[in-house]
């Protein structure tokens, strides 16, 4: 029989929790990063009456200082600042720092893909600045640099991320990961390729290396979800399609829903067109979702639990789109969503392999043929607006 | 502000991590019942922290001021799971056990997890002001500051929580 217990004496064992020194530690040291990167207010005020060598400092350097060490309100507003202005090396730094203090992967991950998405938004901004005020296109790109590395650098974040859910056999959320990530490389990817003139993939261009190294996390994620649905396939395989069908068909049902809503939240910052592709695509995909209903109740277990992975697939896709696509136009997205159908040619031969060879060899490159493509779209366009006008 | 009172709260600012790091990430665990959650929220209360001294923000008590940092990201913690209906019992039953500490009996251990049993089964500011009073050790001056609640209404909360635990525990 259990003494009478002293809920207090009880409650204070509680306190003998096992400490967790590793995280601890390791977030001692993001955080004396972090305070270094987002100092007190005030703080220069020391630091330049002791300072010997204010005198001798290249201007340059000496505002970086000054940028750096002025405290928060500088960090404050460096947060609107954009590529090529003077306090938008400071943003990146402190964005660096807020990452590091996080430790949980998947915080970690979700952070790294706010900063992708704010890069894209950044980059429109820039891009449609700098053909306002007739920017030369060598200062674009100079200018661009640090934000595309960055946009790389948080892309490996969030592909690690997706690469642990993988390994995890979280194959959904790595699905939808990937997409994420496959789709924000290739909305970037279109909004330099529609507003910087000339081929950004060019072995002289300032970008070259970044843009290359965007285009290859991009197939790296489409490789993976290729991946992830074939391992899916041959687990089931083996026990058995009938069961796993119709959990597939009912994630996918529910994948619909979570669509329409992320549609009707994200209309109204669609133009006409992208609102049209998008209900169609919601509309299409109702259909397949049926004719997977129908497939499993007709006994063909093995095509419906097909059907419904592809239609999650797709709709991890479409769900990213609908979320960053308001950045492109219509026509760019209509690619995009063309792009992401055409998958299948890319499984036997890997545009990272494809990539690397044709530098070696000197050939072009498809994403610089993608980019041609791309150039004289846009010149067929604007004749066609020429002649209307 | 001058220069050399800025290093100063730097210095106040880590020294207060390395004085309340562990007892605030032990207090969000014991709430929340997720490791992973617990250090977010732990590296959340720090971030928010130092923001708020940084920009000009003056903390006359660094342990009160962390805790209730803490636990106003606890309540935006919960909020956010009731957005997505995923019930608080839901959130419990998914989290990962607590690592026993050592018993002293076998009676001891198995009321170890009967309270911890029960005291995520109390309303949530009876947990939370138990837990300050007997795990952090907050004294009920600091747990008013902390709370907001009166003194009165602290210890009404102490009692009845206490009553209740020991109710639920011999009921077993």
């Amino acid at each position: 029989m259990i003494k009478k217990i002293k809920p207090k004496l009880i409650l204070k064992e509680l306190k003998k929790f096992p400490s967790d020194e590793k995280f601890l530690r390791s977030l001692r040291e993001g955080l004396v990063n972090y305070v270094k990167t987002n100092p007190a207010v005030d703080y220069k005020t020391e630091t330049f009456q002791r300072a010997p060598f204010k005198v001798r400092m290249a201007p340059a350097v000496l505002i970086g200082i000054i940028a750096v060490l002025s405290g928060a309100g500088t960090v404050a507003a460096s947060q609107n600042s954009l590529p090529g202005e003077a306090l938008y090396n400071i943003k990146l730094l402190s964005e660096k720092a807020r990452v590091a203090v996080v430790l949980n992967p998947k915080t970690k991950a979700d952070l790294q893909f706010a900063m992708v998405q704010k890069r894209i938004k950044e980059a429109k901004e820039f891009l449609e600045k700098a053909k306002m005020e007739q920017t030369a296109r060598q200062q674009q790109e100079s200018d661009l640099s640090p934000a595309v590395d960055n946009f790389n650098e948080n892309l490996s974040g969030v592909y690690g991320w997706a690469d642990n859910l993988k390994k995890e056999g979280n194959f959904e959320d790595a699905i939808q990961v990937n997409s994420d990530l496959k789709t924000a490389a290739g909305v970037y990817q279109k909004i330099l390729e529609q507003n910087l003139d000339g081929d950004i993939y060019e072995k002289t261009s300032e970008i070259n290396k970044s843009m290359t190294m965007v285009d290859e996390w991009k197939n790296k994620a489409k490789i993976q979800i290729e991946d992830i649905s074939q391992k899916e396939s041959s687990g089931v395989r083996s026990t058995g399609f009938e069961n796993s069908a119709q959990n597939k068909i009912n994630a996918a049902s529910k994948k619909v829903e979570t669509i329409e809503k992320i549609f009707q939240k994200n209309k109204d910052n669609l133009d006409f067109q992208a609102q049209q592709l998008s209900r169609q695509k919601i509309e299409d995909t109702k259909q397949i979702l049926e004719n997977a209903q129908s497939d499993y109740n007709s006994g063909d277990y093995e095509k419906a639990f097909e059907k419904s992975q592809d239609l999650i697939k797709n709709l991890s896709g479409t769900k990213a789109f609908l979320e960053i696509s308001p950045e492109i136009n219509s026509d760019s997205l209509k690619n995009l969503w063309n792009e992401d159908k055409d998958s299948g040619d890319d499984r036997e031969n890997p545009k990272i392999e494809r990539t690397k060879n044709s530098e070696k060899s000197g050939e072009k490159t498809k994403p610089q043929e993608n980019n041609q493509k791309n150039i004289q779209e846009k010149q067929n366009q604007q004749e066609q607006k020429n002649s209307e006008d | 502000m001058s220069g050399l009172k800025g290093k100063k709260l730097e210095k106040q600012f880590l020294d207060a991590y390395d004085q309340y790091a562990e007892a605030i990430l032990r207090h969000a665990h014991l709430r929340v019942n997720s490791r992973a959650i617990a250090q977010d929220l732990t590296s959340e209360t720090f971030v928010k922290t130092w923001q708020f001294v940084a920009g000009g923000g003056e903390v006359k008590n660094f342990k009160s001021f962390l805790y209730r940092v803490c636990n106003n990201l606890i309540i935006d913690y919960y909020r956010s799971k009731a957005k997505t209906n995923v019930s608080l019992e839901d959130v419990a039953e998914q989290s990962e056990p607590i690592q026993e500490a050592s018993y002293k009996d076998i009676d001891t251990g198995i009321a170890f997890e009967s309270i911890k049993k029960h005291l995520d089964s109390l309303p949530h500011d009876y947990k939370q002001i138990l837990i300050h009073r007997y795990i952090d050790e907050l004294d009920i001056v600091e747990i008013k500051e902390i709370t907001g609640k009166s003194i009165t209404n602290i210890y009404t909360i102490i009692h009845r929580g206490l009553k209740m635990l020991r109710k639920k525990t011999e009921d077993d």
